[in-house]
């Protein structure tokens, strides 16, 4: 299909100026009726990013009393909270977390908590006795009970999240975040 | 730019684009270019601004009875230029309306509907009927009070049609409106209806190419589409988008402005400010003239005979006569539909009730989209939200219990004027200003806003406060108002603080106050105490534990007029507790069986106004 020869205006003549600013105001006119919708539609598919706005419960949270966890053995514990969800303001589950008691002293309990997300892409790792490690279902990463990635060939950047912990009154208090994924640093998604 | 003109080249070779841009820009257009050929070059330009911002409304929009209207309020009060988006659709949808109108009137007028273009015709009739469907399907989507009724009553009358009734129950997604009903209309509003509405568009433009304008024999000169007509259609679209924004802002801008939102959608809820889209107004009130029975004709059979004429316009336009006959019907029908949406306008304007609604609705809509900006939205949906509000329940309930005797700033609590005498005291003071209320009732107990109109009028406490109040200093009326105003556990601990024998010095100048008024209480004023017969409030009312000795004693003060509203509830339970007005009770009923202690709580609450506000999140919850 090369048939018109002289592709830019075969029908127009130099001469005709009138012609020729019709052409530029029809082209800025038309530019100009874009903006509204266009414009709108755009910062508001952008809302996302422009209007961040904290959206679940931050801070310490009550998961356990320290009597019920045997030292040395990772217990799974799912973690409530308030949430905004979009619209919606309401309690409901947040996440999921690890808790080992790591001492065996009565009177000095120390205890360490991890996220129970993956690093590398979020699957919710378990806890398995066989091997006493956590495992990934999704790409084959296990983690030692110190979180430290223990298989050569896992994906993950780094190794399980830690979370911060406290006791207080014979309770464990672990402070819940989530984090960027598949980075080698640990960076609070707020 | 050499390599870009290559690639361009190698682009159409690949394509033949610029044969089909030739061809599309480059159109003949005998008899020059013309502004009365814009109207459907405004009409494409708004479907495109409908596609633009439907897809991004489509984004954040959630259909189901629990979620529409909450992901509205959404888009419209938090998302960044929601308001805008929301508002440009809104109106250019209304303004589509008015440019289908235009569109046909030019048609007709010039004839360019007779043959060989009769297809088009029956295209451009599809094509208004689909716009209609797409504005009837978008209004119900936000699920407010006024989208949910007007789409009720529009559902309804399909179902009057012979098999109606089936297909009502195939739009609505059941027998009930619920979720199905917005998946549906949102199916229809967003996928079928658009789709099918492009299908047609494409045949119409088609056919249109095939036949060219029609011009009229004293047009000269011959012209191309681009860019002399282009340009003319590029201004007239910008006159559409102008008006478009000046309806969107005439708000203001930001969420206040752009299209209205009302009140989450309550099926339990009469809603008497219900209405279709104005331009559905004509057959709103053309319904009315017909009675129950023969409402089908007016709904279904006279708008389908009226249909059928138009789409026979070509045919009886052959003969010059015709044409003249169907430009007379078509004004006529234009003048109609106009007339009858001028009376449905002017009926409403001079309805009083009908107006009072609206603002209310106005109201519920504001209030509804503050609570769910300051309390979120609950997993109930916004409804919740609006059920458990103290400001929007409140006038509801009073009207529907209370205002048979008392009455709320002179009306029923909603605003709707009320019929007959009150035989109460009107109770807005009380709720709202507790301390003029009281200041009133010891200046002129017999107004028709305190005891006037009760069995009291004349009673003990009229006679009283009449003889003994002048005698009474402003510090011991000062007193006495605090004393009342006090809960129930600031009097306590004053009068523990009074019992003793060197009593501390008051925490506050209002708790000196209240212990003031503990003596006048008991006391009297006084100027009255030389008066051997003279009386003291105590002679008829306890407070705290200060117990009256009278015979008949009236109610117990304690925490009367106190912000907890514990008085108040315990007097709506039962008026003739022995603590309160006993024996004497007058003709109050008990409501302890009538509503439960949310209702109560809720109808308390609104009285004293102890509702959540904008800018304390934490009151009330």
């Amino acid at each position: 299909m090369t048939a018109s020869t002289s592709p830019s205006q075969p029908d127009s003549h130099p001469t005709d100026n009138r012609r020729s600013w019709f052409a530029k105001l029809s082209i800025g006119l038309g530019a100009l009726l874009g903006i509204p919708p266009l414009g709108s539609g755009i910062a508001f598919l952008l809302s996302p990013i422009t209007r961040h706005k904290a959206s679940r419960d931050s801070g310490f949270q009550k998961v356990t009393p320290v009597e019920t966890l045997t030292p040395g053995i990772p217990r799974r514990f799912t973690i409530s909270g308030n949430v905004t969800d979009a619209w919606n303001r309401y309690s409901r589950q947040l996440g999921a977390v690890y808790i080992i008691r790591e001492t065996d002293a009565a009177d000095s309990p120390t205890v360490s908590a991890f996220q129970a997300d993956c690093p590398h892409a979020g699957c919710a790792v378990s806890f398995r006795s066989s091997s006493n490690n956590f495992q990934c279902p999704c790409h084959e990463s296990s983690f030692s009970l110190d979180g430290k990635i223990a298989n050569q060939n896992s994906p993950a950047a780094r190794g399980l999240d830690h979370l911060e912990t406290k006791i207080e009154d014979g309770f464990v208090f672990v402070k819940f975040e989530k984090f960027v994924k598949g980075t080698p640093e640990k960076i609070s998604v707020s | 730019m050499k390599t870009l003109m290559k690639l361009a080249d190698w682009f159409d070779d690949r394509t033949g684009i610029r044969h089909v841009l030739h061809e599309a820009l480059y159109e003949r257009i005998p008899g020059g270019a013309h502004w009365r050929y814009v109207w459907g070059s405004t009409l494409m330009f708004t479907f495109g601004i409908q596609m633009v911002t439907g897809l991004c409304l489509w984004a954040a929009y959630s259909p189901s009875s629990q979620t529409a209207w909450e992901s509205v309020y959404y888009i419209q009060h938090e998302m960044s230029f929601g308001w805008l988006l929301r508002g440009i659709h809104h109106y250019t949808a209304q303004l589509m309306v008015v440019l289908l109108a235009i569109h046909v009137l030019q048609v007709v007028l010039y004839g360019a509907y007779r043959a060989p273009r009769e297809v088009n015709w029956l295209l451009g009739i599809l094509l208004l009927l689909v716009t209609l469907g797409l504005s009837l399907t978008g209004y119900l989507l936000p699920w407010d009070e006024k989208g949910y009724w007007a789409t009720k009553v529009a559902t309804n009358i399909m179902a009057i049609a012979p098999g109606g009734g089936k297909l009502q129950a195939l739009v609505v997604g059941g027998t009930e409106y619920g979720h199905h009903t917005l998946t549906r209309f949102f199916a229809l509003h967003a996928g079928l209806l658009p789709a099918t509405l492009i299908a047609l568009l494409v045949a119409h433009i088609a056919v249109f190419r095939r036949h060219g304008v029609t011009y009229s024999p004293r047009d000269s000169g011959e012209t191309t589409f681009w860019p002399e007509q282009v340009c003319r259609d590029t201004v007239a679209c910008l006159g559409v988008l102008v008006v478009i924004l000046l309806l969107v802002l005439r708000h203001g801008f930001g969420p206040e402005g752009g299209a209205n939102l009302g009140a989450p959608a309550d099926p339990s809820r009469s809603y008497d400010a219900a209405r279709p889209e104005w331009y559905f107004l004509f057959l709103f009130q053309f319904l009315k003239y017909f009675p129950g029975t023969q409402e089908i004709i007016g709904a279904i059979i006279i708008p389908t005979v009226v249909l059928i004429v138009l789409a026979a316009f070509p045919w009886i336009g052959r003969y010059q006569i015709g044409h003249m006959l169907n430009i007379f019907i078509l004004s006529g029908l234009l003048l109609g539909t106009g007339y009858l949406t001028w009376i449905a306008l002017y009926e409403d304007s001079k309805d009083n009730n009908y107006n009072l609604a609206v603002a209310e609705a106005e109201k519920n809509g504001k209030r509804a989209a503050e609570l769910a900006s300051v309390l979120g939205v609950p997993e109930g949906g916004a409804s919740r939200l609006m059920l458990e509000d103290p400001k929007t329940q409140g006038p509801y309930l009073f009207s529907e219990n209370c205002k048979m005797c008392h009455r709320w700033n002179g009306h029923d609590g909603r605003g709707y004027p009320v019929d007959g005498k009150p035989t109460a005291s009107d109770l807005y003071q009380l709720g709202k200003e507790p301390e003029k209320w009281i200041r009133g009732m010891l200046e002129k107990p017999d107004d028709p806003q305190y005891l006037g109109n009760t069995a009291y009028a004349d009673g003990a406490m009229v006679q009283f406060v009449k003889a003994h109040m002048n005698k009474a200093s402003k510090n011991e009326i000062d007193a006495l108002v605090a004393l009342l105003l006090a809960s129930t556990e600031d009097i306590a601990t004053e009068e523990n603080f009074r019992d003793q024998d060197v009593p501390p010095e008051p925490a506050s100048p209002q708790a000196a106050l209240i212990r003031a008024g503990l003596d006048v209480f008991e006391l009297g004023f006084e100027n009255a105490q030389e008066d051997s017969e003279a009386m003291s409030c105590l002679s008829c009312h306890a407070v705290g534990s200060l117990v009256s000795d009278g015979i008949e004693p009236g109610p117990d003060l304690t925490g009367y007029l106190a912000p907890d509203g514990k008085w108040l509830t315990r007097m709506i339970l039962d008026p003739a507790h022995e603590q309160l007005y006993g024996s004497h009770n007058d003709r109050m009923p008990s409501f302890s069986k009538q509503l439960n202690d949310q209702q109560i709580s809720l109808l308390v609450r609104w009285m004293q106004q102890n509702w959540p506000k904008k800018a304390d999140p934490s009151n009330g919850q």
